[in-house]
């Protein structure tokens, strides 16, 4: 037996950091836990999915969920505020929908990371450990879910909705996948355009097979019985494990299914808008009715607003008061509002941990080409579904947004929420060999 | 209530509601794909409309779009980078656009349509980006919208070889989207000097700044009518962007669309009778146009 010792910082399993440790320790026994601690894990579990949805270049919080109308004006930028459904909380003008549905969501105001760039900050946001020469990669958050809970109907356990692995015009995040798991842990990308027609990059390395085929089912199915006729089991064996996901995928009505916008009404579309996010949060939520247990939609695979060759993600250095609201923040406001709302007309935020972040927030004074830098001090992050309680604001920053004047979010908390909120809770943590810190958002429920 | 006391309440209503909008017919629907459009422009010499558009996940491009035919074209066919925010001078022999040529990094291009010469303008090194310019309507200057290296960012004037700048306004504030009139002599603009962004109008040489517009949301890319009259700009009204129309001392101010999603970048027809803009509908995105008959009539009157 594992004695879980005293509780000096419970998480919402009221298993404490010191238990983790033992548990941790103890990590070759812990295939003999109890029943009734396997029970009990179980029964914390709040969420069958996760959907993270990663506003990816990180979007000021400034000029969006977190304005501050009394800071000087080099601080508090040109837009005005709004009133939300919460007495005395105010947004910026920017984003009036989800004004209008503080109701159904919970705001954090007091997250901070631990890296000013980039890819530093996506792997704290993906992982919350940091990424660097000769440091061990840890795996990602979907990364966990995929190996602890293993595939479902055919589905992949982690689900990447975004045109590539995130990144930015240097390189990769680290952090998005398995780390030093491995790739067979890594997400399985899929990639979903404006107008909703979905891509598997995974596709391509089976037999030709297009991804408009799986709008055209009967051309699939063709294209897949030529393939079960060439394909034995022992050759099944030497595609890599990406492409052997791809293919059972495609072997599953339900699966399929799952990944055909078509079957959508025309309004539902219409709703989420004609943009690659939009229609990315959509296949999301068909997803995870697909039971899907961890779904990331990264905003754009780039970070960088306006770069060639890249898709216009939140990094703003330049023109922020242009972008915001000429394009980014109307398509977050409508994308983001119609999936709060087909999820809870669905019921789905029942069994549905939802939560948009970026990786930092944007300098709260305006920089010297009249923008937004990046900012690690202090950002938001939006939470609904499994037991969140809604309309309500969580910490919070002091005058200028500049830092938390309440206890300061981590990425590790974030993490650890979510896991928990899907039962991975810190003993399935521990026989994992992952994430011994991290604070559970007790706040939130 | 009876059916006289109901019809007297809805008159009273239409009327109010009247008082400060124009009243049309439905707005057409121009263009149909749906992607993501800005910076709607006319050529002087014909009736096509050039515009931005969202080609790919990657990549937005210069469109033309033929009113008459209906043919799209690229603009730069061979464009391979973003583009946007094009103007044309009245003679046709020059445009200017805004091209993304680097990380972060925008410069100004002009065109030389006769000899065939390009001119560039590169703001600055690093992350450096203009968003917004115009051309004088006789080709000879450039005015474009650029940081001043201390959080501002100010109006610049060049020649139409790029060169020679100065700036035409010197303040701690955000001024962008500058607007020749059609005769050249003022030039309409957006500013935060009132705190948000309000329309402003000067003379080309930068004196004789007049606030037009005063009100809590955003108020945005002013385009002048083709006889100099009015200008018509956006509006973030209680969160929608919307049309308006104002004459160009800015009174008269009167909403011209009225619809749930975005409306934004509005561009006059040549005839002065008719304004495009970008509209978002149903989650997609396309070029509208609306009359504006009743408002030049009724100013007529």
């Amino acid at each position: 037996m594992i004695r879980l010792g005293e509780f000096n910082s419970r998480c919402c399993d009221g298993i404490s950091r010191r238990a983790f440790v033992q548990a941790g320790a103890a990590l070759p026994l812990t295939a003999a836990l109890s029943g009734d601690q396997l029970a009990k894990a179980a029964v914390n579990a709040r969420a069958k999915s996760v959907m993270f949805i990663w506003l990816w270049g990180a979007p000021s919080h400034i000029d969006t969920f977190d304005p501050k109308p009394d800071a000087p004006l080099d601080f508090r930028g040109p837009f005005g505020t709004i009133p939300t459904t919460i007495p005395g909380v105010r947004f910026s003008e920017l984003i009036p929908k989800l004004a209008a549905r503080t109701d159904k969501y919970a705001l954090i105001r007091s997250n901070i990371t631990h890296d000013g760039g980039h890819p530093g900050a996506g792997t704290y946001g993906y992982t919350g450990s940091r990424e660097g020469r000769g440091v061990t990669i840890q795996p990602s958050w979907g990364s966990i879910v995929s190996r602890h809970h293993g595939s479902t109907a055919g589905l992949p356990p982690y689900v990447m909705l975004s045109r590539g692995i995130p990144r930015d015009v240097a390189k990769l995040v680290d952090g998005y996948g398995g780390g030093d798991w491995g790739k067979a842990y890594d997400p399985f990308l899929i990639q979903c355009d404006g107008v909703g027609k979905v891509d598997i990059p995974a596709l391509k390395l089976v037999d030709g097979i297009t991804p408009d085929r799986i709008a055209h089912r009967r051309l699939l199915q063709d294209q897949l019985d030529k393939i079960k006729r060439k394909v034995t089991a022992n050759s099944f064996d030497i595609w890599d494990k990406k492409s052997q996901q791809a293919f059972t995928l495609l072997t599953n009505k339900k699966a399929v299914e799952s990944l055909d916008l078509t079957r959508e009404t025309t309004k539902t579309r219409e709703d989420y808008g004609q943009t690659s996010f939009g229609q990315s949060l959509l296949l999301a939520r068909r997803l995870v009715e697909a039971e899907v247990p961890f779904v990331n939609v990264s905003w754009s695979e780039y970070v960088e607003s306006y770069s060639p060759n890249t898709d216009f993600g939140w990094d703003t250095h330049v023109n922020n008061f242009d972008l915001l609201p000429n394009r980014h923040c109307p398509i977050l406001d409508r994308a983001l509002s119609a999936l709060l709302d087909d999820m809870d007309a669905r019921g789905l935020l029942d069994s549905t941990l939802v939560v948009c972040m970026g990786e930092f927030g944007r300098t709260p004074r305006i920089n010297k080409r009249a923008s937004r830098d990046h900012w690690a001090q202090n950002y938001f992050s939006i939470w609904a579904g499994a037991g969140v309680k809604p309309g309500r604001v969580i910490g919070a920053s002091d005058a200028k947004a500049e830092k938390p004047v309440t206890r300061p979010i981590e990425p590790t908390g974030v993490g650890v929420t979510m896991l928990d909120c899907l039962g991975i809770d810190s003993i399935e943590r521990a026989k994992l060999n992952v994430l011994p810190q991290g604070e559970f958002i007790h706040e939130l429920f | 209530m009876n059916c006289f006391k109901l019809r007297a309440l809805v008159f009273t209503v239409c009327s109010l509601v009247a008082a400060n909008s124009i009243h049309a017919d439905p707005p057409e629907r121009i263009t149909t794909d749906g992607r993501m459009k800005q910076d709607l422009c006319f050529t002087h010499d014909s009736q096509e409309l050039i515009y931005s558009v969202l080609k790919t996940a990657q990549l937005i491009k210069l469109q033309r779009l033929n009113l008459q035919s209906g043919a799209v074209t690229d603009f730069h066919v061979n464009a391979n980078t973003n583009e946007i925010q094009i103007e044309f001078s009245k003679d046709m022999k020059f445009y200017a656009f805004v091209r993304n040529d680097g990380n972060l990094h925008t410069s100004v291009q002009v065109q030389d349509v006769e000899a065939g010469e390009t001119y560039n303008l590169n703001p600055g090194g690093g992350f450096a980006c203009v968003r917004a310019l115009t051309i004088s309507p006789d080709g000879k200057s450039v005015v474009y919208a650029f940081p001043d290296n201390n959080g501002s960012q100010q109006l610049w004037q060049t020649n139409i070889q790029l060169q020679n700048k100065s700036a035409l306004t010197n303040s701690d504030y955000i001024d962008a989207y500058p607007r020749f009139s059609p005769t050249g002599n003022l030039l309409a603009f957006t500013s935060t000097r009132s705190g948000n962004f309000d329309i402003y109008r000067m003379a080309a040489d930068g004196s004789s700044m007049f606030q037009l517009t005063d009100h809590a949301g955003i108020d945005t890319r002013p385009a002048w009518s083709p006889d100099g009259l009015r200008i018509a700009y956006t509006s973030l009204v209680q969160g929608n962007y919307e049309i308006f129309v104002m004459n160009a001392d800015g009174s008269n101010q009167k909403q011209i669309t009225k619809n749930p999603g975005k409306d934004d970048f509005a561009c006059w027809h040549p005839d002065g009778k008719r304004i495009f803009y970008v509209s978002e509908v149903k989650g997609k995105i396309d070029i509208y146009s609306t009359s504006v008959e009743e408002l030049v009539d009724n100013s007529a009157q």
